[in-house]
């Protein structure tokens, strides 16, 4: 009863932490995001299995997460209102070359991570040369370039 | 150099090339804001001892006597060791004996007492713990418990025949 206790726990915390500290907080994966990442990962896992060392404790763990995991995919499916508020919705920041500044400062992204992705993906130079960027709901902005 | 819509087309709805919700995107990002704000203030509270090990958790009590004083954390944490210091201002006994309540040992285990008592014995609703004490110095005792309870959790220490003093611990999950 334990373990499942603790996955529920662990997994709603997480869930509501890092929906709160926003897509763009641990998409962009410099090296030291990816050293929070784990050191995050590290900090659950404890609270996960506390002293139990047991094969089964861990099992159950493993379970459990995947079961809700799984659970809330169905819920996804059904109610798609509650998808949008688990993972949010893509939204517009570049459209016909022009800025959409107010909506990048709410997301905090700046010109350069456009740039960043349309260079990376799309081989661009200039913000002019791209119709669409959109911040997807994993984070990353992905960059559709205009008619040439 | 990019040009920049009117500020009124900023929050219009886009249908391509995905469809947005830009009224829930903005309530999204006030809950966003909103959290922030609780994360802050959550570690600021645990820098002030609200989770355990702190200003506003360290707390003490005494018997009624005065003859033993109990500083204990008022907030622990399921399965976190934490300590509780007991001092006890000897007469004139040679030999000083500690009870702890039953109430409280359902809700910790004890890992270690230093110094080791001479000798720990079952009583009518608890234990007691009997020290060897030099008349006129102070005694002071460190428990390490480790809590395996969660909620509130009281218990009652006391020295010799006279009054326990009685505490009260909230313990985390």
């Amino acid at each position: 009863m334990d373990s499942v206790l603790r996955a529920v726990a662990v997994y709603a915390f997480l869930l509501v932490v890092l929906r709160i500290s926003g897509r763009r907080t641990l998409a962009q994966m410099t090296p030291f995001d990816l050293v929070l990442l784990l050191i995050i990962s590290e900090a659950a896992q404890q609270a996960l299995l506390g002293d139990d060392f047991s094969i089964t404790g861990g099992i159950l763990v493993v379970i459990t997460l995947l079961a809700i995991d799984i659970a809330l995919s169905l819920l996804k499916g059904y109610v798609p209102s509650s998808a949008k508020l688990i993972d949010g919705l893509p939204m517009v920041v570049v459209e016909n070359g022009a800025l959409l500044q107010e909506r990048m400062r709410r997301a905090r992204i700046d010109e350069g991570d456009i740039l960043e992705s349309a260079r990376e993906t799309q081989g661009l130079e200039r913000i002019d040369q791209i119709k669409f960027a959109v911040i997807e709901i994993t984070g990353s902005i992905t960059v559709i370039p205009k008619d040439r | 150099m990019p040009s920049t819509p009117p500020e009124n087309d900023i929050w219009r709805n886009r249908t391509y090339p995905i469809k947005e919700d830009m009224a829930f995107q903005r309530a999204t990002w006030r809950a966003e804001r909103i959290g922030w704000a609780v994360l802050w203030l959550i570690v600021l509270l645990a820098l002030l001892g609200l989770f355990s090990h702190g200003p506003l958790s360290t707390a003490s009590v005494e018997t009624p006597d005065g003859g033993l004083r109990v500083t204990y954390e008022r907030f622990q944490r399921n399965g976190s060791p934490a300590e509780i210091r007991l001092e006890a201002r000897p007469r004139s006994e040679r030999r000083l004996a500690i009870s702890l309540d039953a109430r409280m040992l359902d809700a910790v285990t004890i890992e270690t007492i230093t110094p080791a008592p001479q000798a720990e014995r079952a009583i009518a609703g608890g234990i007691e713990l009997v020290f060897h004490a030099e008349p006129g110095a102070p005694l002071t005792v460190r428990l390490t418990v480790r809590p395996h309870k969660i909620g509130l959790v009281a218990g009652a220490i006391g020295i010799g025949a006279s009054r326990p003093a009685e505490l009260t611990q909230f313990v985390y999950p």
